[in-house]
């Protein structure tokens, strides 16, 4: 079993965590086209590299981020999200005509 | 007695002779040693038949003692496929053979060698493949024919288990390098663990003969064991299999009744390697075994393996079995030796000194058996002309005992599991391994080192390769060389009459494998499936390495190119015991479990809570579901729904998040009151609901289904990782007890035990939330109408769940109260058409399938999932989940059966149940949108039948919502 | 005198029924487990003490509030602190704080007037009385069976005293820590409340192998 190396518990066996996905940037929902939308939440890149993961562990509740290989399963870094997330994240109005509708225009 | 049949110390390693021990083979006495495998005492009695082969029933006799191949598979007791040559013998023990037909000795079904010819490689995939149907009669029959051992079904559970351990440094295999690997990393300061497959420590030292003389091994072993043992680094564990490599040096070990998982820093892999058979007709008669066998029987055991012996061999350590043989007075006929060129000149010059006969450039073409094929009696020695073919003159030779050896295959199998790739070396013709992880190691004759020093030096520079990665050292390795090249490169003489085995677990012979890759099947990997080479329980360890020469000669590729097939986990063949030995299955209960036990409730699980799913024996189910919801209709009931899932939110920005995670608005509500909160994930997918309580400005008490709140939980951590939000997210389920007291009766049963709330309907009205005390508990207080009647949740600290529970049911006697279970509750809420997310709700059921609309803001910035909804909601709508109603005495739909429009599936039956309060049964189903108004009509396919359902207008119980709103 | 018996209080531990031949004695409203008849000087116990007084908060100002409050705060996370009066703290992640007393805890502290002095804006409470139970496993060869239900090391040397470790126990998430009390090694184990029956059996058929047994608080002080 792989050991997974906690940012606040340390390394602990990979069975002691839950896989998150992959970290993605979410589009302005009031503001993309429902492909980017599409694109968002139904396409996985899903490719051979290194690639930044969710990762929790779950017997303290806390989540963290991993930069693994995919291929190689190599786990290079793991480190708290506020280093990514460094502040508060606020979403825009929604506009009065929605871009659903634009799109199909 | 046996004792006198035995050699004299210090052969007898293993065994105590001052314990003789009595055991029947076959219903007949036999007696051996305390320390004695079951193999070795019955060799030391003479009795070397001990089972059959798979497909041909030909008697078998122990080749390896070192519990390397199927011939010695037992029956012990009840448990079949017992390794005589591993398993110690007992007073007392019951063994019998396997796989014959009347007895072991005289087995009918031995006639099957003479049809072999009938049965070529493949014969059951291409006989009883055609015509259709022919498969099925002669299964019975095969199967009867190729079933190793009994099944015990009335066996005994036994106590297995699992242990974690823990190390810097794991030596797998305890031989020369293993013991040397351990001690140099233990003098370092590594703490050591030494893992040992046998019950003795040293490998091919307890053995093996390395010198003319016969010395230097004992010795060495001796000296080696002594720091080994005093060592306090060194945890020692012998009798332990370690039986695969796991991803970061995870290894399990396998020791008596138990499963241990270590986790090791660093893992030297000291494996050793097997001595390999040679290929030449009747190779497996009784009688032949690999030199390493023959010593091991006379080094650990004293027994001695015959009287006149033949070696026949492609290295040095045939002569020194010869040598080990003749010291203990079993006559050598001749070395047989495989090879043109001499041994080192010392070595030949003892053999022939000692008057033993060496016939180079030969081998044995053919083995002579006795009656019946029960042991061998001869040899029929030919001259090799070129590779794999034997001149016609022929030499005839008696003996009793034939000591093979044609080199040796790396025991790769732990190393391959952790990426270590094989490559063949033409020049000494053999595998070695390259290409390990970081952390993993290899060192001795596994590493292709033969000779004692490079093997020492081995593990040494092992251990100090581990060292570097642990910090411990920073010692530079010695250079290690190696002259002996122990492998014959061609040691397979093919016969025309056959029964020239390649693997004797799965009876193939050389042609078999020949013939495989001439029906195309050139991988290895396919040859393997076509003809079952290495799917015995040897996996391979003998018929690997004949069978990559083979494939590779005959399909024009290098060996290497050819290479072996994979080597999966276990190692060893384990007992399922080991897997299932004492296995976790969390249990949760409520802190009124006990009170539903002593009610009679009958326990259903939710996931891995016990609920009560209604109060009375399972033959009268229906009745009592009835009654009890008769019960809460007409008067009071009272449910535990501790299982109810809890998350607490709180901080300045508990309001905005909730708003962002549930598809309501929640900016807004006011404190003191219930709103239903629905969660969407980003598909737009409902994936939960549950009733949020707004308890002040910034504390929320959110519900969530039993099986769902961990997602919702894990889900809301994950949001605010990103969204950085000013709010604690807490998980409460367990922290609460809960009910929910319902029925017209409830408020007079919860008036006789509270004080400090106004419980008349103005005080507290539908949807609120109210603080007080229950009988002097604190608790949160919830008017909630999931089962449509006047009622109450009540939540409490959980350790007193089981005091408010009593406190509720005797002050609800005077009301007749009644406990009623998930099922009653689950027909209650049908019958006022709430949904229960995950039951009547799948993986596509967005919120206007629901008819949920109600319950989304589409105005608020964001909820996760809302540009989902948006896009869906756009999209024509094509089904939607509805209430039916069936006639009661209709046949009743079952949750899942289908609902049908003309010949398409629209949808399905989502939960369905008869109610007494409509006099009818009734359901909830996803419909084709065209049929979803009340009034239209579902087909529904129930076994077979279509009946047709109609479609009505929700709820089908107290449409005006008065009962809960009293 | 009443004999002391769980059924007597509102607050009960969730395995009190599993106690059928213990002495009981009142802790704050509920009935504490303090010695199983006929037991001598058992190598390993394992002692309920799900009744002990306890409580968490966690929060950006949690740890500053018990640093005022003069309670020994955790330097690092997943530690604790012991104080001579017999308060543990528990320090979980960055941010959560369990405040307990141990059995034999000193008049000193009065744990609700605690509570109430840790509150305020940024400290959030956290019910650990309800969500955990709390039991203690004290004595001889912890580690050992330990590794029978945990995949941590928890040897004295990956895992000293006053080290705890947040991980999955005989499949259920808990929380280890260790400390010592009558001069013995105590692992004091927080798991979901709802499973203390099922943990309670898994970790006396772990200990069964080195002869553990059901215990009181007694064992703890150091007294029969």
């Amino acid at each position: 079993m792989k050991i997974i190396n906690c940012p606040l518990n340390g390394p602990r066996n990979s069975s002691e965590f839950v896989h998150g996905g992959e970290l993605r940037q979410m589009p302005d929902p009031n503001r993309c086209t429902d492909k980017a939308w599409a694109d968002y939440v139904f396409y996985s890149d899903n490719q051979i590299g290194v690639m930044t993961e969710w990762w929790l562990h779950a017997p303290s509740g806390y989540w963290f981020i991993a930069e693994r290989h995919t291929g190689s399963d190599e786990i290079m870094r793991t480190y708290d999200p506020s280093e990514i997330f460094t502040q508060r994240v606020e979403f825009t109005e929604k506009e009065e005509c929605s871009p659903s509708e634009e799109v199909k225009a | 007695m046996s004792s006198e049949k035995r050699l004299s110390a210090p052969m007898g390693l293993l065994i105590d002779r001052a314990k003789p021990l009595s055991f029947s083979f076959e219903g007949k006495q036999y007696s051996g040693f305390q320390g004695d495998s079951i193999a070795s005492a019955l060799l030391s009695n003479q009795q070397w038949l001990m089972s059959r082969s798979f497909k041909y029933h030909r008697p078998r006799a122990p080749l390896t003692m070192a519990g390397q191949d199927a011939n010695t598979l037992i029956q012990l007791g009840g448990e079949p496929n017992v390794l005589a040559d591993r398993e110690m013998v007992r007073e007392g023990i019951s063994v019998e053979g396997q796989n014959y037909n009347g007895t072991l000795e005289g087995d009918k079904d031995a006639l099957l060698g003479h049809f072999g010819r009938f049965m070529p490689v493949g014969f059951y995939y291409r006989s009883f493949f055609k015509p259709m149907g022919v498969w099925d009669k002669w299964e019975s029959f095969i199967r009867d024919k190729a079933g190793l051992g009994k099944l015990d079904l009335e066996f005994k559970p036994e106590y297995y288990d699992k242990k974690y351990l823990f190390t810097d440094l794991v030596v797998i295999g305890s031989g020369p390098a293993g013991l040397n690997a351990a001690l140099k990393a233990a003098d370092a300061g590594a703490r050591v663990l030494l893992v040992e497959e046998m019950p003795l420590l040293g490998g091919a030292l307890t053995y093996n003969r390395f010198d003319i003389e016969g010395q230097q091994a004992d010795m060495l072993r001796q000296q080696l064991i002594e720091r080994v043992t005093a060592h306090s680094n060194i945890e020692v564990m012998t009798d332990t299999v370690c039986n695969a490599w796991f991803t970061d040096n995870y290894l399990p070990l396998i020791k008596g009744k138990r499963l241990y998982k270590l986790r090791a820093k660093e893992c030297i892999v000291a494996s050793g390697a097997y001595e390999q058979h040679v290929v030449f007709r009747n190779n497996d008669l009784p009688g032949i075994m690999l030199c390493s066998a023959v010593t091991r029987l006379m080094k650990l055991y004293a027994v001695k393996p015959g009287s006149k012996a033949v070696v026949l061999t492609g290295n040095d350590d045939g002569y020194l079995t010869a040598l080990e043989l003749l010291k203990n007075g079993v006559e050598v006929a001749a070395i047989v030796d495989m090879r043109k060129e001499h041994p080192w000149p010392e070595l030949l010059g003892a053999v022939r000194q000692k008057g033993i006969q060496v016939i180079q450039n030969s081998t044995v073409y053919e083995a002579l058996p006795t009656k019946g094929n029960k042991h061998i009696r001869g040899v029929d020695i030919r001259t090799i002309v070129s590779e794999g073919e034997v001149s016609e003159f022929s030499t005839l030779l008696d003996c009793d005992l034939l000591c093979m050896s044609a080199g040796y295959m790396p025991a790769y199998q732990l190393l391959c599991q952790a990426g270590a790739q094989l490559t063949y070396n033409d020049d000494a013709a053999e595998f070695t391994l390259s290409g390990l992880p970081r952390g993993v190691h290899i060192a001795g004759s596994v590493n292709g080192l033969h000779s004692l020093d490079a093997v020492l030096t081995d593990g040494s520079n092992a251990a100090i390769r581990a060292l570097h990665n642990l910090g411990l050292s920073d010692e530079a390795e010695q250079p290690v060389s190696c002259e002996i090249r122990p492998n014959f490169d061609w040691p397979i003489f093919s016969h025309p009459k056959g029964k020239d085995f390649v693997d004797y677990d799965e009876d193939l012979q050389a042609k078999d494998i020949v013939n495989a890759t001439r029906l195309g099947y050139r991988d290895v990997q396919l040859v393997k499936r076509f003809s079952t080479v290495g799917m015995g329980p040897s996996q391979g360890r003998h018929s690997a390495l004949p069978t990559a020469r083979l494939v590779a000669k005959s399909t024009d590729r290098t060996v290497t190119q050819t290479g072996v097939t994979t080597a999966r986990p276990p190692f060893a063949p384990e007992k399922l015991a080991h897997i299932a030995g004492r296995i976790f299955d969390p249990r949760r209960h409520t802190a009124m479990h006990h009170r539903h036990l002593e009610l009679g409730a009958k326990m259903i699980p939710a996931g891995n809570w016990r609920r009560p799913a209604y109060y009375g024996d399972a033959a009268q189910r229906d009745r009592w579901v009835r009654e009890e919801a008769e019960h809460v209709r007409s008067k009071v009931g009272l449910i535990d729904v501790s299982t109810l899932g809890g998350i607490e939110l709180r901080g300045p920005d508990a309001a905005e998040f909730m708003n962002r995670i549930y598809t309501f608005a929640f900016l807004k509500q006011p404190v003191g009151k219930t709103r239903y909160a629905v969660l969407t994930n980003e598909h737009g997918v409902v994936i939960d609901d549950g009733v949020a309580c707004r308890i002040s400005e910034d504390h929320f008490y959110v519900t969530a289904t039993t099986s769902g709140v961990e997602r919702v939980y894990r889900d809301m951590t994950k949001w605010n990782a990103q969204w950085r939000l000013d709010v604690d997210i807490l998980h409460v389920t367990s922290a609460f007890a809960a009910v929910n007291l319902a029925g017209p009766d409830s408020r007079k049963v919860l008036e006789t035990l509270i004080e400090d709330v106004d419980l008349s309907p103005e005080g507290f009205p539908y949807l609120a939330y109210r603080e007080g005390r229950v009988a002097g508990i604190p608790a949160r207080l919830l008017r909630v109408g999931f089962v449509g009647e006047l009622g109450y949740e009540i939540h409490v600290p959980s350790r007193y769940g089981e005091a408010l529970w009593d406190a509720l049911m005797e002050a609800g006697k005077a009301f007749d109260i009644r406990p009623f279970g998930v099922e009653t509750q689950r027909l209650l809420r049908l019958e006022k058409g709430h949904l229960i997310v995950s039951q009547d709700t799948d993986g596509m059921s967005h919120p206007g399938e629901l008819d949920l609309t109600w319950a989304v803001n589409r105005k608020k910035p964001f909820f996760v999932g809302c540009r989902s909804v948006d896009i869906v909601m756009a999209q024509p709508q094509t089904r939607k989940l509805v209430g039916f109603k069936l006639p009661a005495g209709s046949t009743k739909p079952e949750e899942g059966h289908l609902v049908l429009k003309g010949d398409r599936i629209a949808g399905n039956v989502t939960s369905c149940e008869y109610s007494s309060a409509s006099q009818a049964i009734i359901g909830l189903a996803f419909a084709d949108i065209a049929d979803s108004e009340p009034g239209s009509k579902i087909s529904i396919r129930v076994e077979g039948d279509e009946i047709l359902a109609d479609v009505v207008k929700l709820p089908f119980y107290d449409p005006e919502n008065l009962r809960q709103e009293m | 005198m009443t004999v002391i018996k769980p059924e007597l209080f509102d607050s009960r531990s969730f395995i009190y029924r599993k106690h059928q031949q213990a002495d009981f004695s009142e802790v704050s409203g509920a009935a504490q487990v303090l010695s199983y008849a006929e037991q001598g000087n058992p190598a390993t116990g394992l002692i309920d003490l799900s009744v002990m007084p306890r409580f968490g908060l966690r929060g950006p100002n949690a740890g500053e509030s018990l640093i005022a409050a003069g309670l020994q705060h955790p330097e690092q996370p997943n530690t604790l602190t012991v104080s001579a009066e017999g308060v543990m703290v528990l320090r979980l992640g960055r941010t959560e704080y369990w405040v307990l007393a141990l059995p034999g805890a000193s008049a000193g502290p009065d744990m609700d007037t605690l509570q109430q002095q840790l509150c305020g804006s940024g400290i959030y409470p956290v019910y650990c009385h309800d969500s955990y139970t709390w039991l203690a496993m004290a004595g001889d060869n912890l580690a050992d069976i330990m590794a029978k239900v945990c995949a941590v090391d928890l040897r004295a040397e990956s895992f000293a005293p006053g080290d705890l470790v947040m991980t999955s126990l005989a499949r259920v998430g808990g929380i280890i820590c260790h400390h010592s009390m009558a001069g013995m090694s105590v692992f004091s184990i927080f798991s979901d409340s709802a499973s203390a029956g099922y943990l309670w059996d898994a970790l006396l058929d772990a200990m069964a192998e080195f002869e553990g047994v059901p215990a009181g608080q007694n064992m703890l002080l150091g007294s029969k």
